[in-house]
């Protein structure tokens, strides 16, 4: 066909050809060419990932190594999207029934959910401890529809005390930030850092561990240990919340500290407040009070007037006041006594409380001296106590002064103070006169193991040795003769202060009719191992003064402490026989968990379940999962089922020799005695049956069965 | 009537080494993969050999045979499209006809069936804008099937029909002008989507079109149809687009530029550029490029497998591709233009037209420049049907080849 006009279409056709070639040509340049660094880069992107490892979070321990907050395995039920379409809806919501009886949730929400997840994934219940989980996946019912579900673990904060120290520990999120507390404050210590791998992923977005592996670990974070002594904190917090109770009160609070080291033993507020739950009470009860709320401290405060007094030596303990029968003007009030004296001396008026003899006392300082004391007490400053939202007080300078200034603020009006300022200003009375740093963190324990302890420090001499001394008798004296003495415990010698004042109106000058009751003191007098301060907000029933509130509350919480083994007071009474010792009778009545639960305040199933991340146990955390997996697979084997023994009360070595026998091999829980069995003793459990006993750590046993003494 | 014994060196070459390259890429995409897909360059390998036998036979073929048998099997071919098309699908579309344990495409057969049909139907018959029952039976020549197989639906291989047809009515004597004139249409719909109704561009066009009409002469009566056929395009686009659903619109507007969607057709082309743009200019070795080993583009070895060769050959390797495709059509061409029998030559067109568009398209469609039309590289993609047909092909080319004095 070789013509002219095929020889012309044969040179455009060719012609085209050659253009489309070049064009492609000339892309694949562009391409792989030009911008050959750009797709490389972008190949490199999505063939690599960096996936972020997360660390631990430090754990908080109180003094004696309590777990106050740590990290838990916790299982999240999800149902696979649609998988219940043309389920029967009967058998649904059996299912939902069993699994919500179980987590606490209702039933019919649940039922709801369930019927949710043909649109999509839902949750069905999150955070559901290892012991309900077990449970659940023991459930006929849910076996025998696992497939609809998803169970993913993770890793929740857990508050294995709960409420006991609720508001100092705080809390941290999901997120795993701390938002009140110490996990707030000492958020950057705790959080740890993460760490990352860069993996290669695939097509699929698989992973794959790369050969040249970028690898990051995550640095945990540091474990806080607290000075706070959880028996302790346990005991003040009932004796705080039965008071405020017996009382009819708003609120109130509690300081207990060591005077010589500024160790803060306990610190309670009331209402109470479990960081397990956050959202379930008022943002006031996550408060600690003694911390953050500031008030007018009334009596207690008288202290420093007469530490004044006494340390200028402007007036002797034996120097007579003329009390003018309990009336004084103070600009145009007129302030009365409650109990009335012609005069009184030094001593006296701080005994008795009176208004009158301390305005005098005042009135021959000048206000400089008053104010410089109040200073040196370490009012109208922070502590530095390392807690959030800690309150300055208020304590105007002289410049600043009206007339009648000088006379209220010696009788505790005019000044605002917070319960930490004032039990530790008490502290410089008890240490010889010097005012020790108050401290809450006891020790840091980093994440390379070392450790950084934190050491006793003292802010300045508030005033001599001598005076402190006379200032413990006379605080002796308010226990003994003055308006303190329901503080007394028999076979010691008991200091303090009590202290009654009308709360300031919150919607503008002036007071209301309401009182708070305070008591400060410390035991043993002559040789102080513990301050404590108590005071109760508005009491309404069964008395209202300091002495009649606040006073017993501090005998009753002096007579627990000295009956507790390896607690903050180790003194032996002055007189042995008339001492209440209550460890004998502790000795027969055995342990009781009722009792030490409700102690707690806590559901032992749901906080002695509790386990560490698998990686920083003490005992290995075996896989629930795996074990109940393993007594599906033996169901064929027919072994007779026996009553499941009982262990409670045994060490965890005792209970699985006494367990062993049978074939039963439990998973653990914690460490040190059992506390817990599941399924509860005597249930028939056949021999490689899923099983948990949970133990406690003996020192956290024998503080219950100490504390557990209610007087 | 002389017969030369020797089947052309350059063709014969050529297809070898494309479909060893093939085979070669092939195992490179698939080695790791899962199970079914590692003996995928086995199974080419196999269909190498045969396609070797059927490009031996289909050069030997005799010419009156092959016009004997071009009638029974464009009807035995419209009869199996049917039949595919009735019977079950295969991954979602019914292409495939499966025989024992091959599956056969009867679409990708249907060219060379079409090719000959064409050839025998234009040999004595010479198509211009004057005669328009030539141009009639050649449309129905291709559209029968074509609309068969868009059905299916497969629109690359419909596409492949369309340039069968107009390279071949080309060079049948078609000019260029009527030529330009018979596809105005679809340009017409092309145009009107993609500026996106603006009527200064569609005025443009119509004024083109009347240059055209006046260059190209046609009879007033065609010249009116395509007038009223413009203008009915051109009124009734609009209104027939807004009428569409959105799934429909954005199905269209995907295909024109897939980069608009990222997680579909747009996805396969980012990641094709991407490997073969990280290729560079010498490639990253056989077995080596992290894209095709990570299987960033899922079946890769069969309409992407230039991607492979991109990433692992560099841009050497793929010109070097290029390169033996230019080659294969420029002999095919010079087949074309060098046999005395208009049969023949016709023949020669139409396996030179398919291949042509077959690489264009591919290779533009993993570079990013055409639209993801599901067209396979010849020789190179796996797929037996695919390779068995473009082997034919370049038999055809062998058989005309050797007889370049016939008439």
């Amino acid at each position: 066909m070789i013509s002219r006009v095929s020889i012309s279409r044969l040179k455009f056709l060719a012609a085209i050809g050659l253009l489309l070639w070049a064009v492609l040509g000339v892309r694949l340049a562009q391409i792989q060419v030009v911008s050959r660094d750009q797709y490389e880069r972008r190949a490199t992107d999505q063939q690599q990932k960096v996936i972020a490892i997360l660390p631990n979070r430090g754990r908080i321990y109180d003094r004696n190594l309590q777990a106050l907050a740590l990290n838990v395995n916790v299982d999240s039920y999800g149902i696979k999207a649609a998988q219940v379409v043309g389920l029967d809806p009967a058998a649904l919501k059996r299912l939902t029934g069993r699994i919500g009886r179980l987590t606490g949730q209702d039933p019919s929400k649940l039922y709801g959910r369930m019927l949710a997840s043909k649109r999509g994934f839902k949750y069905l219940a999150r955070g559901v401890n290892m012991t309900r989980s077990l449970e659940i996946k023991n459930l006929p019912i849910f076996e025998k529809n696992k497939d609809l579900f998803q169970v993913e673990r993770e890793v929740r904060r857990a508050y294995p005390l709960g409420a006991v120290g609720g508001q100092i520990v705080g809390f941290a999120n999901v997120d795993r930030r701390g938002i009140a507390g110490v996990e707030l404050f000492h958020n950057e210590l705790l959080k740890g850092s993460d760490g990352f791998s860069v993996v290669q992923v695939d097509g699929k977005g698989r992973q794959y561990a790369k050969v040249e592996t970028q690898f990051t670990p995550a640095l945990n974070g540091a474990d806080v240990i607290l000075t706070i002594d959880a028996g302790t904190q346990a005991v003040a917090e009932e004796i705080l919340d039965a008071t405020v109770d017996r009382h009819q009160a708003n609120g109130g609070m509690i300081v207990l500290m060591q005077p010589t080291t500024g160790e803060i033993l306990a610190m309670a507020s009331n209402p109470k407040y479990d960081p397990n739950a956050p959202t379930a009470t008022s943002m006031e009860s996550q408060k600690i009070r003694p911390v953050v709320n500031m008030y007018e401290p009334g009596s207690t405060f008288k202290l420093v007037a007469a530490t004044a007094a006494l340390d200028t030596r402007a007036f002797d303990v034996d120097d007579v006041i003329h009390t003018q029968n309990g009336v004084i003007a103070v600009g145009r009030q007129v302030i009365e006594d409650h109990e009335k004296f012609v005069s009184l001396t030094v001593r006296e008026v701080i005994e008795h409380s009176s208004n009158v003899g301390t305005i005098k006392i005042a009135r021959a300082l000048d206000d400089l001296t008053l104010f410089n004391y109040a200073r040196a007490f370490g009012f109208g400053t922070p502590t530095g106590i390392g807690l959030p939202g800690e309150a300055a007080g208020v304590l105007l300078h002289p410049k600043k002064w009206s007339a009648t200034t000088l006379p209220t603020m010696a009788i505790g009006y005019g000044v605002s103070v917070t319960g930490l300022q004032l039990a530790n200003a008490y502290c410089a009375v008890a240490n010889g006169g010097l005012l020790p740093v108050p401290r809450i963190i006891k020790a840091v324990v980093m994440a390379d193991g070392s450790i950084r302890k934190t050491e006793p420090a003292m802010v300045r001499r508030v005033m001599s040795a001598e005076t402190a001394r006379t200032m413990r008798g006379i605080l002796t004296g308010v226990v003994v003769q003055g308006t303190g003495k329901k503080a007394a415990v028999t076979g010691y010698q008991v200091a303090g202060k009590t202290g009654t004042a009308w709360k300031a109106r919150e919607d503008g000058p002036g007071y209301t009719r309401n009182y708070r009751s305070s008591f400060a003191g410390m035991f043993p007098a002559e040789k102080p191992e513990i301050v404590a301060l108590i005071v109760i907000d508005e009491p309404k029933q069964n008395g209202f003064y300091g002495g009649d509130v606040a006073a017993p509350a501090f005998q009753r919480l002096m007579k627990r402490l000295v009956n507790q083994p390896g607690g903050p007071i180790q003194s032996a009474p002055e007189d042995d026989s008339k001492a209440p010792r209550y460890l004998t009778h502790l000795r027969n009545s055995g342990s009781s968990n009722e009792v030490t639960d409700a102690l707690y305040g806590l559901d032992l199933s749901r906080t002695v379940t509790v386990a560490e991340n698998p990686d920083k146990t003490v005992l290995p955390m075996r896989d629930l999962e795996y074990l109940g997996s393993v007594s599906s697979a033996k169901r064929g084997i027919v072994e007779p089922a026996r009553p499941f023994p009982t262990v409670i009360g045994l060490s965890l070595r005792e209970a699985l020799r006494v367990l062993a026998p049978h074939g039963i091999e439990p998973d653990i829980v914690g460490s040190g005695l059992v506390v817990q069995q599941i399924p509860e003793p005597g249930t028939p459990v056949r021999p490689g049956a899923p099983c948990i006993v949970a133990c406690r750590p003996f020192s956290a046993v024998a503080l219950q069965q100490t504390t557990g003494q209610l007087d | 009537m002389t017969t030369s014994e020797r089947l052309d060196r350059p063709i014969v070459i050529v297809t070898g080494l494309l479909a060893l390259i093939g085979i070669l890429m092939i195992y490179s995409a698939t080695h790791n993969q899962a199970a079914a897909r590692t003996s995928q360059h086995l199974m080419q390998s196999g269909w190498f050999v045969c396609g070797l036998i059927a490009m031996y036979v289909a050069a030997k073929l005799p010419t009156r045979f092959l016009q004997a048998i071009t009638v029974p099997a464009f009807i035995l071919i419209i009869a199996v499209l049917t039949f595919t098309l009735t019977t079950g699908a295969v991954k979602g579309s019914s292409r495939w006809l499966r025989l024992g344990p091959v599956g056969i495409q009867p679409s990708e057969i249907a060219k060379i069936v079409v090719i000959l049909a064409l050839a025998l139907y234009l040999e004595r018959r010479r198509p211009s804008v004057h005669s328009s029952g030539i141009l009639i039976g050649a449309c129905l020549i291709v559209g029968l099937p074509v609309a068969l197989i868009m059905k299916q639906p497969d629109l690359g291989t419909s596409l492949v029909f369309g340039a069968i047809l107009c390279f071949m009515l080309y060079w049948a004597g078609f000019g260029i002008l009527e030529l330009l004139l018979f596809v105005s249409p679809v340009a017409s719909i092309l145009v009107t989507v993609i500026s996106g109704f603006d009527w200064v561009v569609w005025t443009l066009f119509m004024l083109s079109l009347f240059a055209l009409i006046y260059a190209a002469r046609p009879p007033p009566i065609i010249s009116a149809i395509l007038l009223i056929v413009h203008i009915g395009v051109g009124l009734t686009t609009e209104p027939l687009w807004n009428s569409l659903h959105d799934y429909q619109r954005l199905r269209v507007e995907t295909f024109l530029n897939p980069q608009s969607d990222t997680l579909g057709a747009g996805y396969q082309i980012i990641q094709s550029k991407i490997a073969i743009g990280s290729g560079g200019l010498v490639g990253r070795g056989l077995l080596e490029g992290s894209q095709t080993q990570l299987a960033f583009l899922p079946e890769q070895q069969t309409d992407f497998i230039f991607s492979v060769i991109g990433e692992e050959l560099g841009f050497l390797g793929s010109v070097l591709v290029l390169g033996l495709f230019y080659i294969l059509i420029v002999r095919g061409l010079h087949v074309a233009a060098n046999v005395k029998g208009r049969y023949q030559s016709l023949i020669a067109a139409g396996c030179v037209a398919v291949l042509t568009f077959h690489v264009v398209m591919n290779v533009g469609m993993t570079t990013g420049l055409l639209p993801v039309a599901g067209v396979p590289l010849p020789f190179l993609s796996y797929g037996g049907s695919s390779l068995l047909t473009n082997m034919i092909l370049c038999g055809l080319l062998l058989n005309v080849w050797c007889r370049k004095y016939e008439y």
